[in-house]
């Protein structure tokens, strides 16, 4: 039987490991703008996957995605080293959505997006893989979605996920469930002719 | 597809779909805001006499030459609220003077009774409001919590002069030998927040800290909170229900939190949690986790308690100021409720969910006492449980045949 020892969360856990993070934000803290550009190329997927399973909006997503880099570099003083840099740094992607919310709640609805095209020009990107974008935009409660992005992204544990986002361990662990199983019936009525 | 390829082609999609262009972000980078050193612990001892005397002092010739002095001065740079429930709000200008002082609510006015602070050193009107509060008994061991907040379109400055008065508050507070609690933020002007503050007849100040605390959870209300104490919302604002601000690893800079809010009022987390192990019939070292922390529900100050024991877990409410249980839930028992429209078939005939978890410990070599975490849910439709757990440093995942107690497949994670 296959132990799955090389999973994508260990992959995604790597590049944001808190041993390969915090020497940039401390490099920022004198002022390196390299560090910066460095941190940008580890954490940008997992910043913008949080972002967008919030807004649900590519072009707010992208918004906040840059904001965020902008808001940490501005305010890398604040930042404690206590181990876990991308929580800090998803914490400033997680307030700014939700203040992207707040302002979008008093004006009109968003125009809906053809999710499909999302990364139409790459050719490492499969049809499938877009596919399941879109089921998680479009077929995922906004909690399932915001669970599986992050668990995605991250490779985080579920507790590290139900403390982000501010829920019992015991509902990201159904949301989590819950998630993979709506995408894959999705996928699979996807299939059908 | 099972759950990893799901995932990976989720991480494919969204890694090309992520902007990557850091020269953009590169471009927009300004100066960065100043150090700010989080205040935790209390700086020398003093007397609160001599302070209230000194205030008194400069409070007497205060309008009388320093009202003159700056009256030139007199555009208006930051704004300074104080919230205990008493609320006091203060204009200052760029040099730190103040410009005026009003009270929000009636019980400031009576903190304010015969005193003129326009024209003092901002320090100082401080010292005078918080010595006042302490004299007329808003600050004790039984309310101990102080809001400070900063509204300034330059943040840099907001958050220097946040970090200054948080420090002055600490002192005062040490003085008079309470040990205090202090929350602090510091924002630039928001008109829809001043709308909100004045809609509910409350600060500015504890408006943001009530979006703030509505924006990191998922059931705190804006209405439900306004009516509570800065010492109420400061619990909450320390606890799971908020668990990006201060006080834990997600830190951030939103609001800075110093001190502990006073929990006199209510029966402890200690004696809550005892009340939901002896309804559960548990005890604690029966546990694989247990976490409990206060939380705002129905109108009142809650303890929410969770644990698990042998694949199942229990929540409970329990009511902050009576130790009363509110609500009762478990999940996870030995098969667990089909969902909706499915029916209970397939379990005569199959093993029983504490088999299957035997089944994957056995084979992952982790006795009962050291799994952590232990998860085991019946995935009815495909036709196995599903068994989690933490040992040694590894995350477990097993999928295990509902009829034959086969292994269908193993993860063991770092």
């Amino acid at each position: 039987m296959l132990i799955l020892l090389e999973t994508m969360a260990e992959e995604s856990r790597r590049a944001t490991a808190p041993d390969v993070l915090e020497p940039l934000l401390v490099r920022m803290q004198a002022g390196e703008q390299e560090a910066l550009a460095e941190l940008y190329h580890h954490a940008r997927t997992a910043v913008y996957g949080l972002a967008l399973s919030y807004l649900k909006n590519s072009h707010d997503a992208e918004d906040v995605a840059q904001d965020t880099f902008v808001r940490v570099w501005e305010n890398v003083h604040q930042y404690q080293p206590r181990g876990t840099p991308l929580a800090w740094v998803l914490t400033v992607a997680r307030n700014l959505a939700l203040m992207k919310l707040r302002e979008r709640g008093k004006t009109e609805e968003l125009e809906p997006e053809s999710w499909e095209q999302m990364a139409a020009d790459s050719p490492l990107v499969t049809v499938e893989d877009r596919q399941v974008l879109r089921a998680a935009l479009e077929g995922l409660t906004d909690e399932e979605r915001q669970v599986v992005t992050l668990h995605a992204v991250t490779g985080w544990k579920h507790k590290e996920i139900a403390h982000l986002l501010n829920l019992p361990l015991s509902t990201v662990l159904s949301k989590y469930r819950r998630a993979l199983q709506k995408l894959r019936t999705m996928l699979e009525e996807g299939e059908k002719p | 597809m099972n759950d990893q390829e799901l995932e990976r082609k989720l991480h494919t999609a969204l890694k090309h779909a992520a902007p990557d262009n850091v020269e953009a972000v590169l471009a927009r980078l300004g100066p960065q805001n100043g150090k700010i050193i989080p205040i935790s612990a209390p700086k020398r001892r003093k007397r609160i006499l001599p302070w209230l005397a000194a205030a008194c002092l400069v409070l007497a010739i205060g309008s009388g030459v320093f009202g003159m002095r700056y009256q030139q001065a007199n555009a208006v740079a930051s704004v300074v609220s104080l919230d205990v429930n008493p609320c006091v709000l203060l204009k200052v200008n760029q040099a730190e003077k103040v410009l005026s002082v009003t009270p929000v609510n009636e019980d400031a006015s009576q903190i304010l009774d015969g005193m003129d602070l326009t024209g003092t050193d901002l320090n100082v009107a401080v010292n005078a409001i918080i010595g006042s509060l302490l004299k007329h008994g808003y600050v004790d061991e039984l309310a101990n919590s102080v809001l400070v907040s900063v509204e300034d379109d330059d943040l840099a400055r907001g958050a220097a002069l946040e970090e200054k008065l948080t420090g002055e508050i600490s002192q005062v507070l040490e003085s008079a030998s309470i040990n205090g609690a202090i929350l602090s933020q510091s924002f630039a002007t928001d008109e829809a927040l001043q709308q909100k503050a004045e809609e509910y007849g409350i600060s500015q100040g504890k408006a943001a800290l009530i979006q703030t605390l509505v924006d990191s959870s998922s059931h705190l209300t804006f209405e439900s909170l306004a009516g509570l104490s800065i010492n109420e919302l400061n619990l909450l604002a320390n606890s799971e229900a908020a668990t990006d601000l201060t006080g834990s690893s997600n830190e951030q800079d939103t609001i800075r939190s110093t001190g502990t809010a006073s929990q006199s009022g209510y029966v402890g987390v200690d004696a809550a949690t005892q009340t939901a192990l002896t309804h559960a019939g548990l005890q604690q070292s029966q546990l694989s986790y247990l976490e409990a922390d206060y939380d705002y529900e129905d109108g009142r100050m809650i303890y929410e308690v969770e644990f698990g024991a042998a694949g199942v877990e229990y929540e409970y409410d329990i009511d902050a100021a009576t130790g009363a249980i509110i609500k009762s839930e478990r999940e996870g028992q030995t098969v667990q409720p089909p969902e909706q429209g499915q029916t209970q078939g397939g379990v005569s005939g199959s093993i029983s969910s504490q088999q299957a978890r035997d089944i994957a410990l056995a084979d992952a070599g982790v006795a009962l006492s050291q799994a952590a975490e232990l998860d085991v849910e019946l995935e009815q439709d495909d036709g196995c449980y599903k068994v989690e757990f933490k040992s040694g440093g590894y995350e477990y995942e097993y999928e295990i045949g509902l009829t034959d107690g086969r292994i269908l497949s193993r993860e063991r994670d770092d």
